[in-house]
């Protein structure tokens, strides 16, 4: 049933969402799971860039499990990924006042690539210096990023890493699509000037 | 036009904001231009697969939440608990601290009320010290206002006048 409910509307993956929601609605755990695959890979990279790469994944689970007992007050004027987006960032927000309220504030940055993220990029062996100068780029790229303003990198982030349509963005954050839009420019503005020649 | 994109056209053609057509079709053309942007595209691109790569095992997370949706209350019973004390314990230190200032309050009160202020002492003093024509500044004030005798003689004129 919920095979041909997503056939039929299989062009649009906003209806295809409102279709396994109504259903997860209903108490189906299986819809609900699709939505979690559908989503998953999006939801732990918004709470990667708030929480860290060690605390994302308990905050993904989080925010799923917050959305499953919530899924009546979903009303369906937003893309369902914007309203599971809210909750993302909202869980992430929770987590870093306790963790501040625990006193156990990470250090500046913590949000940020351990020591490892690098040695985790795709091997391309077959060209060890190209290789090594695109590590380079990435290496200043996430360090120009934390010298953005919270507001341009949390934009940044948004629209790049967890690839976010800027209405999307402007409604999880609630703020106006100009200021993401401004936000935006100035971030990749500022970005572009700090790395120079290293792209 | 054979400009090349400023560096805020080139901003803005990274953050996929709509350039004017004729910008546009030069970005289409222009080899240099296109590889500005293209360029740090590639760039965020690959540290977005970077990132990517850290996230954990997606399938075995999805078990994790579906296993989840069976015990949801924990964490969520958890969370409503602490909430309802939080504004009974913010209520309770908020009147002890009332409680506290008002006790502090008083306790000093009395002795400062009790304590009657010499009204008639300080009158006679002011009434004194008006008497004392040697008290300096006062001389001037005598001359300016005339004695009574030289008052009444005024006033029978303005009469006498009028």
């Amino acid at each position: 049933m919920r095979a041909t409910a997503m056939r039929s509307v299989e062009d649009e993956p906003g209806q295809e969402d409102m279709a396994l929601w109504r259903q997860a609605r209903e108490g189906d755990p299986e819809a609900f799971g699709e939505l979690v695959r559908r989503h998953q890979r999006r939801v732990w990279m918004i709470c990667r860039q708030y929480v860290g790469p060690d605390e994302a994944d308990a905050a993904a689970q989080d925010t799923f499990l917050k959305a499953w007992s919530r899924l009546e007050s979903f009303d369906g004027r937003a893309k369902f990924g914007t309203w599971l987006t809210r909750i993302a960032i909202n869980t992430c927000l929770d987590r870093i006042r306790r963790r501040k309220r625990r006193g156990t504030v990470a250090e500046e940055g913590a949000g940020e690539d351990g020591p490892g993220l690098l040695e985790r990029m795709p091997d391309e062996r077959v060209d060890p210096e190209r290789w090594a100068m695109q590590r380079q780029a990435v290496e200043r790229l996430g360090a120009c990023e934390e010298r953005l303003s919270a507001r341009q990198r949390e934009v940044f982030r948004l629209r790049f890493y967890a690839e976010m349509d800027l209405e999307e963005i402007a409604r999880s954050l609630g703020i106006h699509v100009g200021t993401v839009k401004t936000q935006l420019h100035r971030a990749v503005h500022r970005l572009r000037r700090e790395l120079g020649d290293v792209r | 036009m054979n400009r090349h994109l400023s560096d805020d056209e080139i901003a803005a053609a990274v953050a996929a904001e709509k350039l004017a057509p004729e910008r546009a079709r030069h970005l289409e053309d222009c080899v240099p231009c296109r590889r500005e942007v293209d360029g740090l595209l590639e760039l965020i691109a690959e540290r977005r697969r970077a990132l990517e790569a850290e996230g954990p095992d997606f399938e075995k997370q999805r078990q994790q939440i579906l296993e989840g949706l069976a015990h949801p209350a924990a964490p969520v019973v958890a969370l409503h608990r602490r909430h309802i004390w939080r504004p009974i314990l913010a209520a309770a230190a908020a009147l002890v601290a009332v409680v506290g200032i008002w006790l502090q309050m008083t306790r000093h009160r009395p002795a400062a009320v009790l304590r009657p202020l010499p009204v008639e002492q300080i009158l006679s003093d002011v009434d004194a010290t008006l008497a004392d024509r040697s008290v300096p500044g006062f001389e001037s004030l005598d001359s300016m206002i005339p004695a009574p005798d030289e008052m009444a003689s005024m006033i029978d004129d303005t009469k006498t006048a009028s």
